[in-house]
């Protein structure tokens, strides 16, 4: 089956090129999404399992330096041909546009799927709901899901680029409800560019996901208002996408929809901060080898030293900022034309100790895991919710507390941290959306202090 | 051609859903026309059920061997609690549930409205995008149920932006909006929000519709899910009708001329119709299948989607109240982070005006921490012309008993 579907994306590689080289245009390029997914969703009481295959192929011409998009999902060639002369029809209509245009390159990147049949999974997933035992006095219900995805991405280009790569996404989330005294819910997740391997940690999400509703069912909701806060690595990894990922990315930035905008070389915060976005990172959920414009991927320093040292870009803005692009054009599937997007944002690691943290913040609130977050770019205004965390009393963690969610300015919260812990902590593997898109995004990130933000609270 | 599977695999109980969409874009960057997309695209779902499993598989192709797998999958498979069978073949006669003249409307007329936009702008538009998209839909089933429809709708979404601020707006119909007047009211509003902001506080809280709308489908819909419920993953169960300490109507209408999520049946080929979900405050009904409907005693609605179940159109009713001074609260962040079990939610309030006898005066930035369970109970009632947002119809609804965190 992966040597078909291998063989089947590249044969239309070739079909395009074919096609694409008999139009006299300025630039083409086209995006073939080929992919293939398998659910595994396990309850105390019903096993299931399901099938979702995609494929599709998006066509990008520049035409008499007029752009036009189509999307199609017949792959012979007289659709292919028709689908180019419908992107020049609608090419048309559009104003001048300029891409940033490079050398050929032909790349292949293969993924060796020895991943078991679907049978296996199924008992494998079973055997998770046993994780918990039953105990008379305590009712607890759960369900966790399986998802692995074989992406096969092809690009080809009038530039002489032809990128073929494979990627498998593997993911295991589990929700452990506990019913008595109070209903409370536990998620813990789990997501890696990688096969079935990732099986070895079931039982530890489980099991933190039990604990999380655990801990739930005591917790406070706190007062609101402005507290010194120490986030842990999957909230670090929240706020440094919302607060600095999504402000630094150039189309943005060209749409005046930034803060950022004019900030460039510009100091930021007077700690030596460093943010990267890296989708060269391997096994991280939001890598890949080349973007979705068939640009290779670049570890990038958004931030260095507290200074801002350089945005994210894709074709279309390194042309307008006069640049070369950094290979972070990304598009959900083939259907879209490719945006700027992030891939894995980590703040690099400080020299704080937890403890050195906990005494610098005296009292506060130390918050865990996250339910996601939202930024208003322009402001720089952002939120984001985590899932629970401790109260910090005289330096000291105290009652567990829940349903917080923070809010800052991205300007702010750069010159107001206190710092940056000394260890990467567990990756955050989430969905980032923008336009009407989602993308995979990770980030592995230590913890960090902030002076004054904003709590929700009662 | 769907319907060569259901007589080959004769002996099977299969549902196989086709959906063809075309979409024509026009998106919009920086006050001029940034790409034209036009889409083709393509699904089957196919549902087989065996004895003791459901199969679902989606794909954009079908043959032989994809029914084989959804077969397969069945077979594998054991989540079937309860099997009432495939739904009937009624017959019913189609309505149009969308406005006809979308039909007719080209990528090129989408171009013009583009240009009659950034010609008539005041404010400059960040992004935009005006999408027209047209779906066709046949269901079949091994019961002989063969039902055809079609759906249209225009889209629109824009985004202003000044020096100081932005302002977000966005709408999607089943019919063509008077998108000049929104525009208008838009860049009212921007302006609005460039003004200087203040601190207030007001015993009563109104959500516009859009903001009610996103907090409902994040915090509260997923409890009315009959999945949910059965994996004790809801507020709800079917037992005990759960009493809101206010009275109000939540109906799930799904045979609304206009509305966004109406039409002549769902994914599995049952008819839409109208289900009260709350009933002078107490909850009355369910999302359901056709399956679980018949296993729980309840009327299907049309609420299946893939292989789940989803709201149709939904109509909020209260008594009428209308305060003075109030709160109207125009954007929020963070909706998406809430805690669809426990209805709780924490958000950032970006956009809201305080409104009173002498004015309004735009607020700055601040946070509310809340339930939806809560919100309801402390619902005062409504006021104003009842309006459509996606699939939310209501009036400005006023809530009491809300903090607001500066």
């Amino acid at each position: 089956m992966d040597d078909f579907e291998r063989d089947l994306v590249k044969q239309i590689m070739d079909s395009v090129n074919k096609i694409g080289k008999k139009h006299n245009l300025d630039f083409y390029s086209a995006l073939i999404d080929n992919e293939s997914s398998e659910t595994v969703m396990a309850t105390k009481d019903k096993i299931s399992a399901k099938s979702y295959f995609f494929q599709g192929i998006g066509i990008r011409v520049l035409y008499k330096k007029k752009q036009g998009y189509v999307f199609t999902q017949k792959t012979d060639k007289k659709s292919l041909q028709a689908a180019f002369e419908k992107a020049i029809k609608v090419a048309k209509f559009n104003t001048k546009t300029e891409i940033w245009q490079g050398k050929p390159i032909k790349r292949e990147y293969l993924y060796k799927n020895n991943n078991p049949d679907l049978e296996t999974k199924t008992k494998r997933i079973k055997e998770t709901i046993k994780v918990i035992p039953d105990r008379k006095k305590e009712k607890v219900d759960i369900e966790n899901n399986f998802r692995q995805t074989i992406s096969r991405r092809g690009f080809v280009s009038s530039e002489g680029r032809w990128i073929y790569q494979e990627i498998p996404y593997s993911s295991f989330g589990s929700k452990v409800v506990l019913l008595e005294k109070r209903k409370e819910l536990g998620i813990a997740k789990v997501g890696k560019q990688k096969g079935f391997e990732i099986e070895k940690v079931f039982d530890d999400k489980v099991i933190k996901a039990y604990k999380v509703a655990k801990k739930l069912q005591n917790a406070i909701i706190p007062k609101g208002g402005s507290f010194n806060v120490i986030t842990d690595g999957v909230l670090t990894s929240v706020l440094i996408h919302e607060a600095l990922g999504h402000a630094s990315e150039s189309d943005l930035v060209h749409q005046q929809d930034s803060c950022l905008k004019g900030k460039l070389n510009q100091r930021l915060s007077d700690k030596e901060i460093t943010v990267y976005d890296d989708p060269t990172k391997k096994h991280a959920w939001g890598s890949y080898y080349f973007d979705d414009e068939g640009i290779k991927g670049r570890r990038v320093a958004i931030l260095k030293k507290g200074i801002l040292n350089e945005f994210l870009n894709n074709r279309y803005t390194a042309k307008i900022f006069n640049t070369k692009p950094n290979g972070h054009g990304r598009s959900q599937d083939a259907s879209f034309l490719p945006l700027v997007r992030m891939s894995n944002t980590y703040i690099k690691k400080g020299d704080f100790g937890f403890k050195e943290m906990l005494e610098s913040v005296k009292n506060g609130y130390y918050l865990k895991g996250s339910l996601g977050g939202q930024v208003n770019t322009l402001e720089g205004d952002f939120v984001f919710n985590s899932y629970y965390g401790y109260e910090i009393k005289n330096g000291k963690l105290g009652r567990p507390v829940k349903n917080v969610s923070l809010s800052s300015n991205i300007l702010f919260v750069l010159k107001n941290l206190i710092g940056i812990g000394k260890r990467y902590e567990e990756d955050f593997p989430g969905t980032c959306g923008k336009g009407g898109q989602g993308v995979p995004v990770s980030g592995d990130n230590p913890k960090v202090a902030i002076k004054n933000v904003t709590l929700g609270g009662k | 051609m769907i319907e060569k599977y259901i007589k080959k695999f004769k002996g099977f109980n299969l549902i196989i859903n086709h959906s063809q969409e075309t979409d024509e874009e026009v998106h919009l960057k920086n006050n001029s026309i940034d790409h034209l997309n036009s889409l083709d695209k393509e699904e089957f779902l196919i549902t087989a059920y065996s004895k003791k499993g459901i199969g679902y598989l989606r794909s954009n192709f079908i043959n032989e061997s994809i029914i084989r797998k959804a077969i397969k999958l069945s077979k594998i498979n054991a989540d079937l609690k309860y099997f009432h069978g495939l739904p009937p073949n009624e017959r019913t006669q189609n309505q149009k549930f969308y406005d006809s003249r979308l039909l007719d409307l080209t990528i090129e007329d989408l171009h013009k409205i583009s240009l009659q936009i950034l010609k008539n702008r005041k404010e400059n538009i960040s992004e935009g995008l005006l999408s027209k998209e047209v779906v066709k839909r046949r269901v079949v089933n091994s019961e002989g149920l063969d039902k055809e429809d079609t759906k249209a709708y225009f889209s629109y979404s824009l985004d202003y932006v000044n020096k100081t601020t932005n302002f977000s707006d966005y709408g999607s119909y089943s019919y063509y909006p008077n998108l000049l007047s929104e525009i208008k009211k838009n860049e009212n509003s921007l302006k609005f929000y460039s003004q200087r902001k203040i601190k207030a506080n007001s015993k009563y809280v109104v959500f516009n519709l859009k903001t009610l709308n996103e907090l409902m489908s994040h915090a509260f819909l997923d409890n009315f899910s009959y999945e949910n419920i059965e994996k004790n993953q809801s507020l709800f169960n079917f037992k005990t009708k759960y009493r809101f300490k206010t009275k109000f109507d939540l109906i799930n209408d799904g045979s609304l001329k206009k509305g966004y999520l109406s039409s002549n049946f769902d994914f599995e080929g049952v008819r839409k119709t109208r289900s009260y979900l709350v009933k002078n405050g107490q909850v009355n009904s369910f999302f359901f299948n056709y399956n679980a409907a018949k296993h729980y005693g309840f009327k299907p609605a049309g609420n299946a989607y893939y292989s789940s179940v989803m709201p149709n159109d939904l109509i909020i009713k209260s008594k009428k109240f209308e305060p003075e001074n109030y709160i109207l609260i125009e954007e929020i962040t963070g909706a998406h982070t809430a805690n669809s079990m426990t209805s709780e939610f924490s958000i950032l309030v970006n956009k809201a005006r305080l409104v009173s006898k002498n004015g309004e005066k735009p607020l700055k930035p601040f946070m509310i921490n809340s339930s939806m369970v809560k919100l309801f109970n402390n619902l005062l009632g409504s006021f104003g012309k009842e309006n459509m947002d996606l699939n939310l119809i209501s009036k400005n609804q006023v809530f009491s008993g809300i903090n607001l965190i500066y």
